[in-house]
């Protein structure tokens, strides 16, 4: 069988994977992606699709997702908005003592986010189902969101347009290297390549190791409550900053927070925060209660909202909880973007776009230091 | 789970023995599908009277099961009864389920008027009223007959009480040929007695000069100008496909009843995580001879091991209960199996007579809604195949969210699978996580 040939194989067509495509397309790169499913068939088809600056402290991942944000309307532009891609805004409010709520705005706002405090009557014009009792928030307008398995499959069929290659049901056994060139076979194809994008989510330790290579990859299992279709009873993405100390405080128990938002298709979404916690747990009738405690507290309303659907997936981490972006560090020519955890969709674009400018030795959007893989490579060199 | 046929033959013989047993059943009722009835109606089969009012029975009514989580200590289900929550632990398990209606999307299908023969079957049955004047009864397969059945006795009570009332049938069309049966004929010789219910069916239609139309299908439904009045556009069937030949006919009505068949409740099952297989392209809880299935310390019985009406649910429900009760490899139980065997080989020769063809999606325009509860159209099912990459109905569904709205699939899963197989997609098992209806309040509490 003759093999084929290409300058870059991008293995995942996840949001990750899309993106990827999508910006080494722009840079005139020839690409082929590869997935062992189709497209969106990995945690890209269980993510919520918030675009979000507001959960992230200052630092390179805001940075990077300040920029990501914007880049998403870039393409959308470009490509034409068929993955439901609006800015709807995000509302943190806080029940009890704000003082971290707005200490964290207010580092944000220097670091660039929009950020607004918001007293109990604007936070009533904002949400009009909110609880009386929630006196304090902070709106952020940047917040958007987007449908991340309609935006992959969409930015995939745009690029095959624009001469990208897509191969489905084909799953990547190994990865060689020959002289200047990468091989990667599946069980019926060979593909040659100069460079070759890890974008394999949660799997993307394995293609590492296939590779030669090492990446630290995990799954963390996140999961979401959907409610029957309602009226256009939550208008943002509403979260409860509690969490903030939740978290700094080492009770366990508390780590969750609910994150609560309306789609387009009338349903709301009730999930854990993204980001600073995470379970590990499978559905369970005690986190599936909890999670229906807080949602109704904060909106009493939904007390009357059916629960329709449970779903979980699991979101790539990496130890420092940062995304992996960049070369490796022992094998030429592969380029890692992996370990999003609960942002991958959100970061997905920025992300993109850094791995498109490293392969063509151009100065990144961002300092893509902190996002290196040799950060977790050291030891093996 | 499930007081249904299979449920209730189970139940029966468990409170014969010295075990509490909790029955559980979304309806006020005892009775499933079959043994639909009014509430102020006796119990339509005499040999339940005493298991009904039987001590060791406790009946759990109008409670829906949201989830169940096993552990080691044993199965713990979760419900809510009137707003309340119920959690109780059980040794043994037994789903009992049932099955769900299959229609079989046409033009106009989403009107008022049109509805499943199981619909019609229920408000017939449930509290003895017939929905119009002009009724019509399509689609195929045996259920097409108990439906007819239930009609005629309604009309004729209505009739009697009200002489002026003047409901009529005035179409019965059954897809498949009478030859078909062909296909069956071992059933029908292991169970000579469906020829004489056949006969009689057959019998009594005549006498009140009513015909079936078989190889005929509805292509559409529209409004009329009358109120109230659907005109229907029936069709001859040659092969798989509608044809010309010879002409098609039109024909108004106010109530058009359509009924495919039905498919396994795979709800409950799911959310235990039970292997199940394909059978005639459904799919069903795998079980072994006992009725117990892949996991621990739970049975499955009636229509979610296969579809095969109340008859082979009653066997089933007492061989999982013998078998509950340590009694799997006795006689009682081994006399039941044969039947069960000899019953089912009938049901399995009557799905490939009246099997629903994959080729008959093609009748339909395009822009036919598939799924209801999200309008979710053919096209559009079919475009996330061809151009978004879907390959399954998993995938097809986070494209077009068919399958996401309020009845989570149960009205169209079986439908898009069948469309997902013409692009060469694998069948994708049913996942319904919260099994009933609860909401974030009683969840709360
Ligand atoms: C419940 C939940 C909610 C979330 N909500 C949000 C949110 O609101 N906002 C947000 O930004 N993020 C959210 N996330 C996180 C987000 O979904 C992920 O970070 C993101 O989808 C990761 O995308 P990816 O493309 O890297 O991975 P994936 O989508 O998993 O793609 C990886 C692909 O690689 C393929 N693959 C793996 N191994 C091989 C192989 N050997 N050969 C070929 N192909 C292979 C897989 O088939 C898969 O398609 C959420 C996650 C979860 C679980
Ligand atoms: C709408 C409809 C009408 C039918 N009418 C007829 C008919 O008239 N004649 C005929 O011969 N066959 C009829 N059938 C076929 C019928 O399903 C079988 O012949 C027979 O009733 C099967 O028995 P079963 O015990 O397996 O299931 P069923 O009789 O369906 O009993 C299942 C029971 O489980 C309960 N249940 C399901 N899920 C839950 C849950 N999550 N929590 C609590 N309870 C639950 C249901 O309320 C139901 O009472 C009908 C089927 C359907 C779907």
């Amino acid at each position: 069988m003759k093999p084929l040939r290409t300058e870059v194989v991008i293995i995942g067509a996840g949001i990750v994977g899309a993106m990827c495509a999508y910006y080494v397309n722009r840079a005139g790169l020839k690409a082929i992606v590869i997935d062992r499913g189709t497209v969106a068939s990995g945690t890209t088809g269980a993510g919520e699709g918030n675009i979000m600056v507001s959960d992230k402290s200052p630092g390179p991942e805001l940075e990077l997702a300040l920029k990501s944000r914007d880049m998403w309307f870039e393409v959308a532009q470009d490509l034409g908005n068929e993955f439901e891609l609006v800015a709807k805004g995000g509302l943190a409010v806080s029940r009890g003592d704000a003082s971290s709520l707005f200490e964290l705005s207010n580092s944000q706002s220097v670091a660039g986010v929009q950020t607004k405090r918001v007293g109990a009557s604007e936070i009533q014009e904002l949400e009009p189902f909110i609880s009386k009792a929630i006196q304090n928030g902070v709106h952020y307008p940047q917040d958007a969101q987007c449908q991340p398995m309609l935006a992959a499959a969409h930015i995939l069929r745009q690029l095959q347009r624009r001469g990208l290659e897509f191969i489905g049901h084909q799953e990547v056994l190994k990865i060689e290297r020959k002289s200047e060139n990468l091989t990667v076979r599946t069980s019926t194809l060979e593909i040659q390549s100069d460079f070759v994008v890890n974008a394999a989510g949660t799997w993307a330790g394995e293609i590492a190791r296939l590779a030669g290579s090492e990446l630290p990859i995990m799954p963390r299992r996140g999961f979401i409550l959907v409610t029957a279709p309602l009226p256009k009873y939550v208008n943002h993405k509403v979260y409860d900053s509690d969490y903030v100390d939740n978290v700094a405080s080492s009770d366990a128990d508390l780590q969750t927070s609910t994150v609560i938002e309306g789609t387009q298709s009338g349903t709301i979404l009730i999930g854990a925060s993204r980001e600073r916690v995470g379970f590990d747990k499978s559905i369970s009738v005690s986190v599936i209660q909890r999670l229906a405690r807080q949602a109704t507290s904060l909106f009493p309303i939904l007390a009357g909202a059916q629960l329709l659907r449970v779903y979980n997936g699991f979101r790539p981490y990496s130890p420092d909880h940062l995304p992996v972006i960049g070369a490796d560090s022992l094998i030429p020519g592969l380029y890692h973007c992996a370990g999003h955890e609960g942002a991958g969709i959100g970061l997905s674009a920025g992300s993109g776009k850094v791995i498109a400018q490293l392969i063509k030795n151009e100065i990144p959007i961002v300092n893509p230091e902190p996002f290196s893989p040799a950060r977790f490579q050291m030891a093996y060199l | 789970m499930g007081a249904g046929p299979a449920g209730l033959a189970a139940a029966r013989i468990l409170s014969e023995h010295s075990v509490s047993v909790d029955v559980f059943d979304q309806y006020p009722r005892a009775g499933g599908q079959y043994w639909r009835h009014a509430k102020n109606e006796p119990f339509p089969a005499e040999s339940f009277k005493t298991t009904l009012t039987s001590s060791r029975l406790n009946w759990l009514f109008e409670c829906s099961i949201w989830q169940i989580e096993s552990e080691k200590s044993g199965h713990t289900i979760y419900a809510i009864q009137n707003g309340r929550t119920i959690e109780r632990t059980y040794d043994a398990l037994l789903i009992a389920t049932g099955a769900i209606e299959r229609p079989l999307p046409i033009p106009g299908w989403t009107l008022p008027g049109v509805m499943t023969a199981g619909a019609l079957q229920s408000l017939i049955k449930g509290q003895g009223l017939i929905p119009g004047e002009r009724i019509v009864v399509a689609g195929s397969g045996p259920f097409l007959f108990p439906v007819i059945e239930s009609l005629q006795k309604s009309i004729q009570q209505s009739s009697s009480s009200n002489p002026s009332s003047d409901i009529r049938i005035v179409g019965i069309f059954e897809a498949r040929k009478l030859s078909r049966w062909l296909l069956n004929s071992v059933g029908l010789l292991l169970n000579p007695e469906k020829v004489i219910d056949a006969m009689r069916f057959l019998i009594n239609l005549k006498r009140e000069k009513l015909r079936v139309t078989t190889g005929r299908v509805i292509t559409s439904i529209k409004d009329t100008n009358s109120k109230n009045v659907k005109r229907i556009s029936v069709m001859p069937l040659k092969g798989e496909k509608v044809s010309n030949n010879p002409t098609g006919q039109e024909l108004d009505c106010d109530v058009i009843a359509i009924s495919y068949g039905f498919t396994p409740d795979l709800t409950i099952p799911s959310i235990l995580k039970l292997k199940t297989v394909n059978k005639e392209d459904d799919e069903i809880v795998m079980v072994d001879s006992n009725q117990r299935s892949s996991k621990l310390g739970v049975w499955a019985a009636g229509e979610i091991t296969g579809i095969g009406g109340h008859e082979i649910a009653i066997r089933e429900g007492e061989i999982a209960a013998l078998d509950i009760l340590g009694k799997g490899g006795s006689l009682t139980s081994a006399i039941r199996k044969i039947d069960r065997w000899r019953k089912q080989i009938f049901a399995t020769g009557l799905a490939r007579v009246y099997k629903v063809s994959k080729r008959w999606f093609e009748w339909n325009a395009d822009d036919v809604v598939v799924c209801r509860c999200e309008e979710v159209s053919r096209d559009e099912i079919i475009n996330s195949f061809r151009e978004l990459g879907a390959d399954s109905v998993r995938t097809s569904k986070l494209f077009t969210r068919a399958g996401m709205g309020m009845c989570q699939g149960r009205l169209c899963h079986r439908n898009v699978q069948d469309i997902a197989r013409v692009f060469g997609s694998e069948s994708t098992k049913i996942s319904r996580p919260i099994g009933g209806a609860v909401t974030l309040g009683e969840l709360s509490d």
